[in-house]
């Protein structure tokens, strides 16, 4: 079954750089080397090494490349900005995002699904999810209707939940709306719900279960519920350029396979992640 | 053939000795009897000369020199080019004492024979991939003079002072968050003290604007704009935590007033552009958008007007307000706002200009921030009004309320006015200012953004109601707040403006044209088609009685983003080049 994938792997990867820039965003052109990054059998991830993911992401792109035949190289992205303590966000910019794939790479691992990726950029379908919970320190809050109208919740900003969050605060009646704290990351948001500055917040499950040793409760931390409102679970697939059509296809492949045989559900119990694969329903 | 990794490292490192040498070939020199630049000097510079960024402490961007003029610049002839370093090339050529002191994109600044174009010298920082800073760091608009140093605020954030002489590093400064913060327009240096902005977008926090002693690099005061929790204006903020305050930084424009001692700046907006998105509801976000009289000594602030409250659209009134002594009859039709206390005809020290993508012409007494008279110029929306004691009342159908929800918005992120600075003339006593007409459609994102989209909000780009044009240039007097003229044109206008004694109003545009049009009457009297956008700003010198402009041009956001809605106009960026026309010797 693996074989299959060979073949085709290896022309698309010849002839995917001499195809058009023309929707590239506007980098100075002497910026880019524009390597061809698959040399032989050889295909590149780009990898988030501060991401909390990071070891399932070096574990997964060995699983991918083995299952396309060819041999995995990762390149470690090197950032100045940190990625927030207990989180996936790249911090990357676009521009910087697209040099790193025409430069180094030929797809970035742990790419946070969006509807909103600029023309020049497409994803794989993605190989896991993960949820996020509400959460409280407080005995006497076990839901967030425990809360006062207009008291705070904390969130991590931006992350999709945290938009939803937002949306579904607006749809409450004026006089029954919780307000959104929100956060630049996930440690500083479980920093301000244990000082007491919260009672209550939303956390990316994996960043919670990271930070208490996968024991929330020994931390006095309990999952309280949200009664109607689910936020929605972040997904997290591979980014290419749009020029790489087919190896995204070829990628897309291979997640299904891997989801398929159990693999991504191994890993990502043997790197303690809260999460599912991607599509399983589970 | 297959070439062995031997070899292959053989080739490399001959190739290397190559370059070794040709560099060696260009011997660095030194600028030759260099005079130390005073305070005195900076206030009163000679004619001949364009010793900082907009040649003058108020802004003016105005050079006295005649040579050139109404009658005879339609003879102006290229004297010489030279090529610069890659990147966005948005900068300014400093003149001074017939040597042209230029900063190229990342971090190159260079010394020039203004007459031959020869380098004399050349300061190369070394720095981290540009995959790894704020890429906004590449622009620098410019550099500044003063004793015998060259200062620059570098990509990475430092404050760094060169020797005028030959380039060497003398001193520089960690202003620290060098991952997230920089500096694209550049520094002035006022009463001995090199002060600086901050280039702040992407960053989880807000900045500040700080102040140097220019001889040592010691830190003299640092100026931030947000409130902490418990500090005056807290409550505008509605509760959003301090750590999600971000981006507010003052990335524009630096105006001083040696008789007040008194430095001007103004702060920027704040990320996500939503206030729903960013969490502070109808805040009016004490902070923002605000106009600061700040005494260069201490750091204090003596005023403060906030002209932007509530932003949801990226507005950032960070841009050049000229400092101009004027009488003050804000008589125009087209007025948006008068302060009823003003006194037609009394003499004022104003500050003057467009401050903000809005478009809005704000003027203030730059002794007190008195509000005095605001109009609009392009197409606008976003307020219902401005009352008068100069605040902008909010249009609540344009907020961008509703996460996933479009809202037409005039103008857009890119302005109304942008970096671009506008130029006075004290012979028309009305300033010239580069503008751009266009709305979008805004939508806050509904699901996360891609990396480090802070603002997360979509745009769509569409012609203002009723315009089949984007780019312009209006000129509008001073003292009443009339418009003399509006030059409007399908290409975008993103050129900075430079005005002479000639009479004459120099600018560019996306279209590659560098003109020079009538100060009086917005006639285009020349212009020459470049190799690229006029990306960065026009200069004018004298060297040996000859008078000299300079121009920039090249890489730049160049008003890409308006490319669909003027399909027919050739956007070319790149080839950056610093171009020098004169007369003729015969015309002279």
């Amino acid at each position: 079954m693996k074989q299959l994938l060979r073949l085709p792997a290896v022309i698309l990867i010849l002839s995917l750089t001499i195809l058009s820039l023309a929707q590239n965003p506007d980098i100075p052109r002497e910026w880019l080397e524009d390597r061809l990054q698959l040399e032989g059998d050889r295909i590149t991830f780009c990898l988030n090494p501060d991401a909390l993911t990071a070891s399932f992401d070096r574990a997964l792109a060995q699983e991918l490349a083995g299952v396309l035949l060819l041999e995995p190289r990762i390149h470690e992205v090197e950032t100045w900005r940190p990625t927030p303590p207990l989180d996936y966000r790249l911090p990357l910019n676009q521009n910087q995002t697209f040099m790193l794939l025409a430069d180094h790479c030929n797809a970035f691992i742990n790419f946070s699904i969006s509807p909103h990726t600029p023309e020049w950029m497409i994803l794989t379908r993605p190989y896991y999810r993960s949820g996020f919970s509400f959460i409280s320190t407080h005995p006497e809050v076990t839901s967030l209707q425990d809360l006062e109208p207009g008291e705070r919740v904390g969130t991590r900003s931006q992350t999709a939940a945290d938009i939803s969050f937002a949306t579904f605060i607006q749809s409450l009646d004026d006089g029954n709306r919780w307000s959104r704290a929100p956060y630049p990351d996930n440690e500083l948001l479980l920093e301000r719900l244990l000082d007491g500055t919260i009672r209550a917040a939303m956390i990316w499950d994996p960043a919670l279960y990271a930070a208490t040793d996968g024991d929330p409760e020994s931390q006095g931390i309990r999952v309280i519920s949200a009664g109607a409102y689910q936020p929605p679970a972040t997904e997290f697939g591979l980014a290419l350029r749009n020029q790489d059509a087919f190896l995204r296809t070829m990628l897309d492949e291979a997640i299904q396979y891997l989801i398929q045989d159990g693999t991504i559900e191994s890993l990502l119990a043997q790197y303690g992640i809260r999460g599912t694969p991607a599509g399983t329903g589970r | 053939m297959k070439i062995s990794k031997t070899l292959r490292s053989l080739a490399l490192a001959l190739l290397a000795g190559v370059i070794a040498l040709t560099g060696s070939a260009f011997a660095q020199s030194s600028v030759e009897d260099f005079t130390p630049i005073t305070d005195e000097y900076l206030a009163n510079p000679s004619d001949s000369d364009w010793p900082m960024y907009r040649r003058t402490y108020d802004l003016w961007g105005y050079s006295p020199l005649d040579q050139i003029n109404k009658e005879n610049v339609d003879q102006l002839q290229l004297v010489w080019a030279r090529a610069m370093e890659p990147g966005s090339n948005e900068g300014t050529p400093l003149v001074y004492n017939g040597v042209m002191y230029i900063a190229n994109p990342n971090d190159v600044i260079q010394a020039i024979d203004a007459v031959t174009g020869d380098l004399i010298w050349e300061y190369r920082r070394q720095l981290p991939s540009p995959d790894q800073m704020n890429m906004l760091g590449e622009h620098t608009r410019s550099i500044a003079l003063y004793d015998d140093k060259v200062y620059h605020v570098s990509f990475d954030n430092y404050v760094i002072a060169l020797d005028a002489r030959t380039g060497a590093l003398v001193w520089e400064s960690d202003r620290g968050d060098n991952q997230y913060v920089t500096n694209s327009t550049g520094p002035i240096v006022a009463a001995g003290k090199v002060i600086a902005g901050s280039t702040c977008q992407f960053a989880p926090f807000g900045c500040y604007v700080t102040a140097h002693d220019a001889e040592s690099g010691e830190e003299l005061w640092r100026n931030y704009f947000i409130p902490r929790e418990g500090e005056e204006g807290d409550e505008t903020w509605n509760g959003l935590p301090f750590e999600s305050r971000w981006m507010t930084g003052a990335w524009g424009s630096l105006a001083y007033d040696p008789e007040l001692n008194m430095v001007y700046y103004g702060s920027t907006g704040v990320g996500p552009a939503s206030e729903t998105v960013r969490g502070s509801g109808d805040g009016s976000l004490y902070g923002t958008n605000t106009r600061f009289g700040v005494d260069v000594d201490t750091g204090e602030i003596v005023w403060r007007h906030q002209v932007h409250p509530r932003d949801n659209w990226d507005q950032e009134c960070t841009f050049d307000m000229m400092l101009v002594d004027t009488v003050v009859s804000p008589t125009a039709d087209d007025l948006w706002a008068v302060n009823p206390n003003v006194e037609l005809g009394e003499e004022r020290k104003v500050t003057v200009g467009i401050p903000c993508k809005t478009g809005v012409t704000w003027a203030f007494d730059r002794e007190n921030g008195e509000f005095l008279w605001a109009k609009s110029t392009v197409e606008i929306n976003m307020y219902d009004d401005i009352d008068e004691t100069g605040t902008p009342i909010i249009n609540e159908d344009v907020i961008l309320r509703e996460v996933g929800e479009s809202v037409f918005v005039c103008p857009t992120f890119t302005g109304g006015k942008d970096w671009a600075p506008a130029a006075y003339s004290p012979l028309t006593n009305a300033f010239y200012v580069p503008l751009n007409d266009a709305c979008a459609d805004m939508l806050p994102f509904t699901d996360e953004p891609t990396p480090d989209d802070v603002y997360a909000v979509a745009e769509t780009y569409h012609m203002a109601p009723g315009k089949d044009t984007v780019g312009r240039m209006d000129a509008i007097n001073v003292e009443t707040g009339e418009t003399l003229w509006s030059h409007q044109r399908r290409s975008p206008n993103y050129s900075p403006v430079m005005t002479t004694g000639g009479g004459l109003v120099f600018g560019g545009g996306a279209d590659r044209n560098f003109r020079a049009f009538d100060q009086e009457t917005g006639e285009v009297i020349w212009q020459t088609r470049l190799a690229s956008a006029v990306s960065g700003h026009s200069v004018s010198y004298e060297v040996d009685g000859k008078q000299y402009v300079a121009v920039l041009a090249g890489s730049a956001l160049a008003g890409a983003d308006f490319a669909a809605l003027v399909p027919e106009i050739d956007f070319v960026t790149g080839a950056n080049a610093v171009y020098v026309f004169a007369l003729p010797d015969d015309v002279q």
